[in-house]
């Protein structure tokens, strides 16, 4: 069934979620589940913390995606949009300190000095990161680690491209700070 | 047009991230963002790592595939439905309210019920009891006298108005009468009061269309005093021809129940009791309070008020609640909240100021009117008669 519900295109599959076609939130799953997953784990960490927020993220997604309307911004965004804030609440909840050895897998083939490097700047950015708030993170995030267009995070946030610009913008001084800090 | 620096930042970022531009090249093209761009070059790095990510492996995915699905089926969620519901809650509140029972409480005492077998049955008969008297009292709504729930109807409609609160009841619809000076009888309905401009009188229901005569004032208090009815000085008397409803006990032309000291009036008719009416009138026109107000009025009519009109007029008007003094050929007192503008000034009681007029209105809890006529008794609106009289409170006297 998935596999026929596989080449359909994101806003069938997400009509007939919304119809409670369970079948096609899977195959929304096996779209982006791994994006998902993805900004899950590196911001948590690779543990198994991740895969089951991760599938809490999908279970919140189904509950939810009655409220989901199209047009406002990519299925994938809110997806992300929902893993966001179920990280945030995680890291909350357990005061999750980020392993980032342990969270990132160096690319096989590299440099280790490059691996360094790229493991302490992931690290401080990503420290960084996690020091903004509210839709500043989520401007930030979304248009420089998802790399969503200016237009989707408007969607996805209510705002207009303008006024998700200056968010974006303001998060980025705070976000220079604290990477000077 | 010269783009924001935040348009430039943004640009700039962006053009790196795309490959357009590189770091130095965008640092040397807006020099006074270097620093920002080169702080937040990292940025656009660990952004380029991130999408390097290896992407889920397929052990994780089929797990976290295999929990939803049984989450989903566990679950037993159909998002339609509950959107339908969410919507269905909110067209019907009381559906919500079911909804929003503390079921885990209800189970909870339940359960302790149920372990204790001897509270079982008494929830259970009390639950009967509620059930079988609620339907008693449903069946009753429309019980005839000559039903046998008649007596269960009576009954609910003596609790239901003892326990309702104590608010104002609106005016009646009977038209009101005050008396002029020239005992010309206005009758305005009350109903339209405040939002009409029609003249029209200030009074109780008992002024529908009663002769305010003197002649018959007179042969009142003569039944009266033969009746030895008749009140003693200071004491409230119900003012003779245009009543009010509240007038018992109430306002009295020229006098005031535990005295009125100040008050003397030429000429006294006493202009009835409106609580709620009035209404704007031409014409001398003095409200009553029904509390108080001290008034001293050369041509003052009471109108006892209680919750006040308070239609400002050129004629001397003299009510309040709680009273007040003008010191003015006419006056008006016990207002509340103040009358309403008026061409006159006019002495109004507890919020409303006083104001040294020649014509007062007063009564008036939220304000009156505009009007050029005294009114009292109104609440919100204002009444008013052309009327005489001394105006009086029954309650202050100060």
């Amino acid at each position: 069934m998935a596999a026929q519900l596989e080449p359909l295109p994101d806003a069938e599959l997400i009509s007939a979620a919304q119809a409670g076609d369970a079948d096609a939130f899977t195959a929304l799953y096996d779209r982006y589940v791994g994006r998902v997953y993805r900004l899950i784990s590196y911001r948590l960490g690779r543990s198994a913390d991740a895969e089951d927020l991760t599938q809490q993220t999908f279970v919140n997604a189904w509950q939810a995606i009655g409220r989901y309307q199209p047009g406002t911004a990519p299925f994938v965004a809110w997806l992300l949009r929902i893993a966001h804030n179920a990280s945030i609440s995680q890291l909350r909840a357990t005061h999750f300190s980020v392993q980032l050895n342990e969270s990132i897998d160096p690319a096989d083939d590299g440099d280790v000095a490059d691996d360094l490097l790229s493991q302490e700047r992931r690290q401080n950015v990503l420290r960084a990161l996690k020091k903004l708030e509210g839709e500043q993170a989520q401007a930030v995030w979304m248009r420089y680690m998802e790399d969503l267009s200016y237009p989707e995070i408007a969607g996805l946030l209510g705002k207009s491209v303008e006024n998700v610009r200056v968010i974006t913008h303001r998060g980025l001084r705070k976000l220079r700070r604290y990477l000077e800090a | 047009m010269t783009p924001a620096p935040n348009d430039l930042l943004l640009t700039c970022l962006d053009d790196i991230r795309a490959g357009r531009l590189t770091l130095d090249e965008c640092a040397s093209q807006h020099p006074e963002l270097r620093q920002d761009i080169l702080a937040l070059a990292t940025l656009v790095g660990a952004g380029q790592d991130y999408s390097a990510l290896e992407d889920i492996d397929d052990g994780t995915r089929a797990r976290v595939r295999a929990g939803l699905r049984a989450a989903m089926g566990v679950n037993g969620h159909h998002p339609a439905q509950s959107a339908r519901l969410g919507r269905e809650l909110g067209r019907k509140p009381w559906l919500g309210a079911i909804f929003a029972w503390p079921l885990d409480r209800i189970a909870a005492v339940a359960g302790v019920a149920t372990a204790h077998g001897g509270l079982l049955p008494a929830i259970g008969a009390g639950i009967g009891a509620a059930l079988a008297g609620g339907a008693v009292v449903y069946a009753a709504q429309t019980a005839g006298p000559e039903s046998a729930l008649y007596p269960v109807r009576q009954a609910v409609h003596t609790i239901t108005e003892t326990l309702a609160p104590a608010e104002p009841t609106p005016p009646p619809a009977t038209p009101t009468a005050v008396p002029t000076a020239t005992a010309t009888v206005v009758v305005v309905p009350t109903a339209a009061r405040g939002e009409d401009a029609l003249p029209r009188a200030t009074g109780g229901s008992r002024a529908a269309g009663e002769d305010d005569s003197a002649e018959k004032r007179e042969l009142d208090r003569e039944h009266e005093r033969a009746a030895g009815l008749e009140n003693p000085p200071g004491s409230e008397r119900r003012p003779a021809g245009i009543g009010a409803e509240r007038s018992e006990g109430r306002a009295a032309a020229g006098e005031a129940r535990e005295g009125n000291r100040q008050g003397p009036s030429a000429a006294s008719s006493a202009a009835g009791t409106q609580r709620d009416g009035g209404g704007p009138f031409p014409g001398p026109a003095t409200g009553g309070g029904s509390d108080g107000g001290r008034t001293a009025a050369a041509t003052s009519s009471l109108s006892g008020s209680h919750d006040g009109g308070g239609a400002p007029g050129p004629s001397p008007s003299t009510s309040g609640r709680d009273g007040g003094s003008s010191p003015s050929p006419s006056a008006s007192s016990g207002s509340h909240e103040g009358g309403s503008p008026s061409p006159i000034p006019s002495t109004s009681g507890r919020d409303g100021g006083s104001s040294p007029s020649p014509s007062a209105s007063s009564g008036s809890h939220d304000g009156g009117s505009p009007s050029p006529i005294a009114s009292s008794g109104s609440r919100g609106g204002s009444g008013s008669t052309t009327s005489s009289g001394s105006g009086s409170g029954s309650d202050s006297g100060h």
